[in-house]
């Protein structure tokens, strides 16, 4: 090992996780021959422990509370002091844990389209599936299941949200469209962390935060989410 | 039934931060606010500049956190990068902490002879301010590389990760910088213009520990 070589590696010498064993022991052997180098090394070892000494010095700093305060009062000042019930809606739908739940929701309602198209005169509805509020069909039809979305208000008021139509239960998420949109629609059974299902406006008393509970969802035929509940079963 | 406790990761906690929880932003500051806060004082040489860096760059993270992209590195990189260009911005905005080729004016700074008053302590007191001062006389480049691997105990791949440059370049930089920290406490002027190889310098400044018995 030439003395350049040496140079090049002698702080590394001191911190073997991050040199060859090789390297070492000709390093080490490089100093036996060469006083300069053997000085050199000795002069990176104390500057190891001057730089020990200014690290340690610092070991405990941090950055004061009033920095932690300040970014909260940041923090809610942005949200408006809770979430957005969208914004932890989509975070908790689009996690990787959804990746499967999202895939089959789209392929069930790629079925449902299909479906539709190919009986769209039928008269019967599947049990999964939501009757159009404007649809000739749905007065017809005798009670279905999918009845269980629409309620006597939602005639009525065709442009209200359908939130406050809804009944057993479901709430309409965020920015959905009223019930002229839910045609065709699916309803899936999903898993969401309590804390979510609260942020929605569901009960979820005594519930961990992070606990998963099963729910209901309603997806319109253009793939988007429209109400959630509570399973029920 | 007992309840396992599980430990979220960074990128779950950057999840529930982008819908508004608080409770994941808390837990993010205080997983990591220490080591930018560490990371700015040393590179800075002021609390004052360090907890300014440290509060912008988790203001970043509440204001933009979409801008963390997990494929490209751990939550911490990210924070690191943004304190990086704020101590930068800082070192425009206060031209006190550029490096320079005399001693620096620590004077937001609380000196090590303070905290250590105890007079058994003074001489190790003593020592740090100079190595402090030291490191504060490296240009930027030298003194980040210095500061992550020889202060914050980073891996060579680890500062490379975080300064976004490769390995060899960190390597070299380190080596470029304890040299010239090393002449500096020996008492070799340093030159401005550190980026420039003066081995002779070096060699003396090593040369000169050895002959007053340091080493």
């Amino acid at each position: 090992m030439t003395c350049k070589e040496f140079r090049d590696v002698a702080h590394e010498l001191l911190h073997a996780e991050n040199v060859a064993v090789e390297s070492v022991r000709l390093g080490l052997a490089h100093t036996l021959v060469c006083e300069e180098c053997a000085a050199y090394l000795a002069a990176e070892r104390m500057l190891d422990e001057q730089l020990g000494e200014l690290a340690a010095f610092h070991a405990e700093s941090e950055a004061p509370p009033r920095v932690e305060r300040a970014l909260l009062a940041e923090f809610r000042a942005r949200w408006d002091g809770k979430p957005t019930k969208r914004a932890v809606f989509w975070a908790a739908a689009t996690s990787p844990r959804w990746a499967a739940p999202a895939v089959l929701a789209a392929a069930a309602v790629a079925l449902l389209v299909v479906g539709a198209l190919h009986h769209r005169n039928a008269s019967s509805i599947t049990a999964h599936t939501v009757p159009s509020q404007t649809s000739p069909v749905r007065s017809q039809a005798a009670p279905s299941p999918a009845a269980l979305l629409a309620s006597p208000a939602a005639d009525s008021a065709q442009t209200a949200n359908a939130d406050a139509a809804w009944t057993n239960g479901f709430v309409a998420l965020p920015d959905s469209a009223t019930g002229d949109s839910l045609d065709g629609g699916a309803i899936l059974r999903i898993e969401m962390p309590a804390s979510a299902l609260a942020s929605l406006g569901l009960p979820t008393t005594g519930a961990e935060g992070d606990q998963m509970i099963p729910a209901d969802v309603v997806v319109g035929q253009d793939g988007t989410l429209r109400a959630i509940r509570l399973a029920t079963d | 039934m007992v309840q396992k406790a599980s430990i979220p990761t960074d990128d779950a906690l950057i999840r529930r931060l982008r819908s508004g929880d608080e409770a994941a932003f808390t837990t993010l500051y205080r997983e990591h606010q220490a080591e930018i806060y560490r990371f700015a004082l040393h590179m800075s040489g002021s609390h004052s500049i360090a907890e300014e860096v440290t509060q912008e760059s988790f203001l970043a993270l509440i204001r933009e956190p979409q801008r963390f992209d997990p494929t490209r590195g751990p939550v911490l990189a990210y924070l690191f990068g943004i304190a990086r260009n704020q101590v930068h911005r800082a070192f425009e905005r206060d031209r006190r902490f550029q490096p320079l080729a005399g001693d620096q004016t620590l004077d937001d700074l609380p000196s090590a002879s303070a905290a250590e008053a105890d007079a058994e302590r003074s001489d190790r007191a003593e020592r740090i301010e100079r190595v402090r001062r030291a490191v504060l006389s490296l240009p930027a480049p030298y003194r980040e590389v210095l500061v992550l691997c020889d202060l914050q105990q980073r891996s060579y791949a680890q500062a490379a990760q975080q300064l976004d440059c490769p390995v060899g370049t960190v390597r070299s930089r380190l080596n470029r910088a304890r040299a010239l920290v090393m002449a500096k406490l020996s008492g070799t002027a340093v030159s401005r213009d550190a980026g420039e190889r003066t081995p002779g310098r070096e060699r003396a400044a090593f040369l000169r520990l050895r002959a007053g018995g340091r080493i």
